[in-house]
């Protein structure tokens, strides 16, 4: 009967399962740097950061520090200890400058030095994006680490006078959410390690509320920062970003 | 033989030996003295000259050839034409005896998960016989001329990593762009540096220095010469011929430019101990003079005989002066005789003045060198303070009225 035959057709539909729908291709290299700089690590974000170097297990240095953060420069304010109070770090998007506020100094920093004698360069607080300094070498790749399934990132640098010939960038396969970064030298030797965790979502987008920094080198050296306070919207203008205004 | 002097020379000789006890202690004092200041003069001489040439072997070369960062940061074709063309001009030049090809950058040992900063030399084992003949290996060996991934480690930085030879370490530093570049390596031996200049220094292969510095060429060349005297004149004619810029990212110097510290830290000691030895002097000096004044007092009759004789004031004067010139002279001589035998002996042997003392000499063997400039130094010195000292109270003696000196004697 001609009304029979879509009615059976309609419940077929309903009952009979259709072809599975199709998986979502897993995320290219240029996907994962592109999320990694400008979604986890806004173009413009404010945050404050609590640091703590160690070495051999205790406890060795101890910074309180307030970052702003806008497109291709970045501030960071010391607020702990004390006698850091007023001491000022800029990238201007050229060159890296600490205002001394007890000498009124400014001085050019340079990328590879320790920050403030902890694990972490210079570069590693300062730097704006993965993409701007380095470039993608070859296809993103699994990877299994610590018995976890991430996806592998090879990173290169783009000028030889970068302080990390290469970067290995470990993701979330899923998520893209950055857990590992294994940063190695010119001769391929891995001399750094820094870890990912607490992974929060903040403003919509996901975020590490803790980042540890191995010295791969020397055992029992590492810098443990804390984030908290973030703000993906924060009001800031470029004048804050200058030498003046960091001499104020 | 001593009575066909004339009358004074003769009566000054005869004087020296009626006190001899005095005599030999007066003369000790200027003996000890006068040989004492060529001794430090020869150790001042030795130490300049070995802490110089400590450097000229370990850090400079008589001539040195540096390449700055543009450089070596610049077009590899264009570096290898640059340092083929250097190269060129001084194995051309006579003067030249070998050149030795370095690099030479700050990097951190790691060992034992502990750091030490270094100032890495690169070298080639077989054309740097004079590195190795400065230093005293303490355990293991140096550098095999076929060793490609050891280092050579000082006293002190093996201790500050816990490291002996055979242990494993990695050596980092930066490449010729200023990127991080680490390098495993092994250490072959452990040295004790000559000098102070040495102390920090780490070798390693020329290859693994390249590897780490990530350069095709050399960061230096040491040329070195038939005697460092040639330098300036070799220094000239490669300034004329190769025409680098004042300034520029290649340069070019002697060693006077980098052994201006060593030079420094000589002459303060060298300074300083004869400063002390000439207050010695000085002292027996004085005491010279007091024993002249003695001497005058005790003789007043005779010189009052021999003024009433007819003998002037100044021939008897000048007796007693001569008499101290004679004890000196005698006194310098074997004193001279004495420090300087002593001097070549040590010069050989060498001093060994132990590691604290070495951080005020910049070494821990010291090598006198006697020089004739020293032994005429130490000579005159000798000789004139002395006489210096005798001239006030002789002039005393002269001026007494022969009347009042016969008197006393009555």
């Amino acid at each position: 009967m001609p009304i029979l035959t879509p009615l059976i057709m309609a419940l077929a539909a309903a009952l009979v399962p259709g072809p599975a729908p199709a998986a979502a291709p897993p995320p290219t290299a240029e996907e994962i740097v592109e999320f990694v700089d400008n979604r986890v690590f806004s173009q413009t974000m404010s945050y404050r950061i609590s640091m703590t170097s160690y070495r051999g297990g205790q406890a060795h240095r101890q910074y309180g520090m307030q970052v702003y953060k806008r497109g291709p420069m970045l501030r960071i304010d010391f607020q702990d200890p004390a006698v850091e109070r007023g001491r000022r770090v800029l990238n201007d998007g050229r060159d890296l400058w600490m205002f001394l506020a007890r000498t009124s100094r400014t001085i050019r920093l340079a990328n590879r030095q320790s920050f403030m004698g902890t694990d972490a360069s210079n570069q590693d607080l300062l730097r704006i994006s993965l993409a701007r300094d380095y470039q993608i070498d070859g296809a993103a790749q699994p990877r299994t680490v610590d018995g976890q399934a991430l996806t592998l990132v090879r990173l290169r640098a783009r000028d030889p006078a970068t302080s990390y010939d290469r970067i290995d960038l470990y993701v979330d396969p899923a998520s893209k959410v950055p857990r590992m970064q294994e940063f190695l030298t010119v001769s391929g030797r891995a001399v750094k390690r820094v870890r990912y965790d607490r992974v929060g979502d903040v403003g919509g987008a996901p975020f590490p509320a803790r980042v540890t920094i191995e010295n791969l080198l020397v055992r029992g050296g590492q810098t443990v920062l804390e984030y908290d306070r973030v703000d993906r919207a924060p009001d800031l203008t470029a004048a804050f970003f200058t030498l003046a205004a960091l001499r104020r | 033989m001593i009575f066909s002097l004339p009358p004074i020379p003769r009566m000054a000789l005869q004087n020296l030996g009626r006190h001899r006890v005095r005599s030999l202690l007066v003369g000790a004092g200027v003996a000890l003295s006068a040989g004492l200041l060529f001794l430090v003069l020869s150790v001042g001489e030795g130490i300049r000259n070995q802490l110089v040439q400590s450097v000229v072997d370990a850090e400079s070369g008589a001539v040195g050839v540096r390449f700055g960062g543009d450089f070596l940061r610049s077009d590899d074709a264009a570096q290898k034409a640059g340092l083929d063309r250097i190269t060129a001009h001084f194995e051309a030049d006579p003067a030249v005896t070998g050149i030795r090809r370095r690099v030479s950058t700050r990097a951190v040992l790691v060992a034992n998960d502990r750091t030490a900063d270094v100032q890495l030399k690169g070298i080639e084992p077989a054309a740097e016989r004079a590195v190795r003949g400065g230093m005293e290996m303490r355990a293991g060996a140096f550098l095999a001329p076929d060793a490609t991934a050891d280092v050579v480690v000082s006293e002190a930085t093996a201790k500050r990593l816990g490291v002996k030879p055979g242990d494993a370490c990695v050596l980092m530093g930066q490449t010729r762009h200023g990127s991080v570049n680490a390098l495993d390596c092994r250490v072959a031996g452990v040295f004790r540096g000559a000098s102070r200049f040495t102390s920090g220094a780490a070798y390693a292969p020329y290859g693994l220095a390249a590897s780490l510095h990530d350069t095709p060429t050399p960061t230096e060349l040491l040329v070195d010469l038939q005697s460092l005297e040639q330098a300036p004149a070799v220094y000239g004619r490669a300034a004329a011929a190769l025409r680098l810029p004042e300034g520029g990212p290649v340069r070019l110097g002697t060693y006077r430019t980098r052994t201006g510290m060593a030079s420094s830290i000589a002459s303060v000691n060298s300074v300083s101990m004869t400063v002390i030895v000439l207050c010695l002097l000085l002292i027996a000096a004085v005491g010279i003079s007091t024993a002249v004044v003695n001497n005058v007092n005790e003789r007043t009759p005779e010189l009052g005989t021999l003024l009433a004789l007819g003998f002037s004031r100044r021939q008897v004067g000048g007796l007693i002066v001569l008499e101290t010139a004679l004890l000196a002279l005698a006194a310098t001589a074997a004193g001279l005789a004495l420090f300087g035998g002593a001097a070549l002996l040590l010069g050989r042997s060498g001093v060994d003045v132990g590691e604290a003392a070495s951080l005020a000499f910049g070494m821990r063997v010291l090598r006198p060198e006697p020089t004739l400039a020293a032994l005429g130094t130490a000579f005159c010195l000798g000789l004139a303070l002395p006489i210096l000292f005798s001239l006030l109270p002789a002039r005393r003696g002269a001026r007494m009225n022969p009347i009042d000196a016969l008197r006393t004697a009555v």
